[in-house]
């Protein structure tokens, strides 16, 4: 038997494959905004969160940036180089602090070569991840920022299992692509819908109902139609 | 126009026996703009690798709106997703400007790619080029403004058909990038006054690609310099 572990992708592996994963893989912590990829950097490891998030960050010239899609113990980061060498399109960071088991890219695709469900299974969460970025790519262009910040509270929520999160405003207009003050308004309205209780660079959530009542649609789409039932 | 041989690039770049064992399973078919490949929730059962022409894929919101997430033209194939492992749409692809294609039933290129790690890495290397457009949609609607997408817009398209003109009304143009008409209008004006378009009835046509390019956000340089390959 394998060892257990707390990670969604993995679990779903068959005994055998998640053996030969884990046989190369190494726990590591993840420290807040550590850096597990820059911008056309080769992608070195893939990384399964066992608690904790990883967020995917773009960035223009200007210094803005906005996140783009979030991992946590649902997924793994870094599967683009699951199969193929591959350069990282945007800045993966650890967004909340939390636990890993990384294993080298190149190891990976050694594994992924020789055994077709492994392969299926990373290639499929890909999928998801694609699906997701759809729906970011939609959601930017046509919601509204109190939307948006409901349904990444409640995504971020759903990582990090515990009511509270620490996070900064600063830190939500980043991820957002807000400007600070639209983020005190969005967290200010949730405040008075009491879906949230905001203080200090500390968000707790009080009411997910609320907060779900306050999301665009998007935070209910699901992730790849043939996986009704894989939300986090 | 763009400098590369006519043709699906991914299947022009694979081994002699593999695109062999490829192209005896595919139908050269042909597409008229506005062709539906698929709809959001259609089991993916044919694959198209886009010779000519554009395929749009196109995020549909429960009110109807739409945003256009990605475009695929001769770099790329229609239904990815489907490729490795069978999969529903979540995405409306269809046809933005007519073309020609080589089909293919999904359940035969999984067959393929399970067998062909040649022609397996070109699909992932696909995926992986796919994500890192997606990503910097995402970050790209949300934080650029509707003239500077209109332009990056334009040149995307340019870049995938052998004409200056291209054919599309203003409506189409909006749901293509999650705006109002009025916004389209006023943006296709701005570009006629600066020389860049000549916009009637419908119809854009390209008069100087520089002047676009002065006014698309960054986002079409950094998607154009990894539009072949994301492979690291």
């Amino acid at each position: 038997m394998a060892e257990p572990s707390s990670n969604r992708l993995l679990d779903a592996l068959s005994d055998e494959d998640r053996a030969a994963v884990l046989g190369f893989c190494t726990r590591r912590t993840m420290t807040l905004d550590e850096e597990f990829c820059a911008p056309d950097e080769t992608i070195r490891g893939v990384h399964f969160v066992l608690e904790g998030v990883i967020s995917a960050v773009g960035e223009m010239r200007d210094g803005r940036s906005v996140e783009v899609f979030m991992i946590g113990h649902e997924g793994a980061a870094g599967v683009e180089a699951a199969l193929i060498p591959a350069r990282a399109a945007t800045r993966m960071t650890c967004q909340v602090p939390g636990s890993c088991l990384s294993i080298e890219a190149a190891r990976m695709r050694e594994l992924t070569a020789v055994r077709p469900a492994l392969r299926e299974a990373l290639l499929r969460f890909q999928t998801g991840l694609q699906h997701e970025l759809e729906r970011s790519a939609a959601c930017h262009a046509l919601h509204r920022a109190d939307q948006k910040l409901a349904k990444w509270l409640l995504r971020c929520h759903d990582r990090v299992r515990r009511e509270v999160l620490p996070l900064t405003q600063e830190y939500l207009a980043s991820m957002l692509g807000s400007q600070r003050t639209t983020v005190n308004e969005g967290a200010q309205a949730l405040v008075d819908r009491k879906a949230i209780r905001y203080a200090r660079g500390r968000i707790t959530v009080v009411d997910r109902a609320a907060l779900e009542g306050a999301a665009c649609e998007c935070y209910r789409a699901p992730v790849g139609s043939d996986l009704p039932d894989d939300r986090v | 126009m763009n400098g590369f041989p006519p043709g699906n690039r991914l299947i022009n770049a694979l081994g002699a026996e593999d695109r062999e064992a490829l192209l005896q399973h595919c139908t050269r078919t042909g597409f008229a703009q506005g062709f539906v490949f698929f709809e959001p929730g259609d089991e993916i059962e044919h694959i198209h690798f886009i010779d000519s022409g554009i395929a749009s894929s196109v995020a549909v919101l429960e009110d109807g709106r739409t945003v256009e997430t990605v475009m695929i033209g001769p770099e790329g194939l229609t239904g990815s997703a489907a490729a490795i492992v069978p999969h529903r749409a979540f995405t409306r692809n269809a046809a933005q400007v007519d073309g020609a294609s080589r089909r293919i039933d999904s359940a035969r290129l999984r067959q393929l790619c399970a067998t062909r790690p040649g022609i397996r890495e070109a699909i992932a290397g696909f995926a992986a080029h796919l994500q890192g457009e997606l990503e910097q949609s995402a970050a790209c609607n949300a934080l650029h403004r509707a003239e500077q997408r209109f332009a990056k817009w334009l040149l995307r398209s340019h870049d995938r058909v052998e004409a200056d003109t291209i054919n599309l009304t203003q409506e189409y143009l909006a749901s293509m990038l999650g705006s109002q008409r009025t916004t389209v209008n006023e943006a296709a004006q701005g570009l006629q006054k600066a020389g860049a378009i000549a916009y009637s009835r419908g119809r854009i046509r390209v008069l100087d690609r520089s002047a676009l390019e002065r006014v698309a956000c960054e986002c079409y340089r950094a998607t154009a310099s990894v539009r072949d390959d994301r492979r690291g």
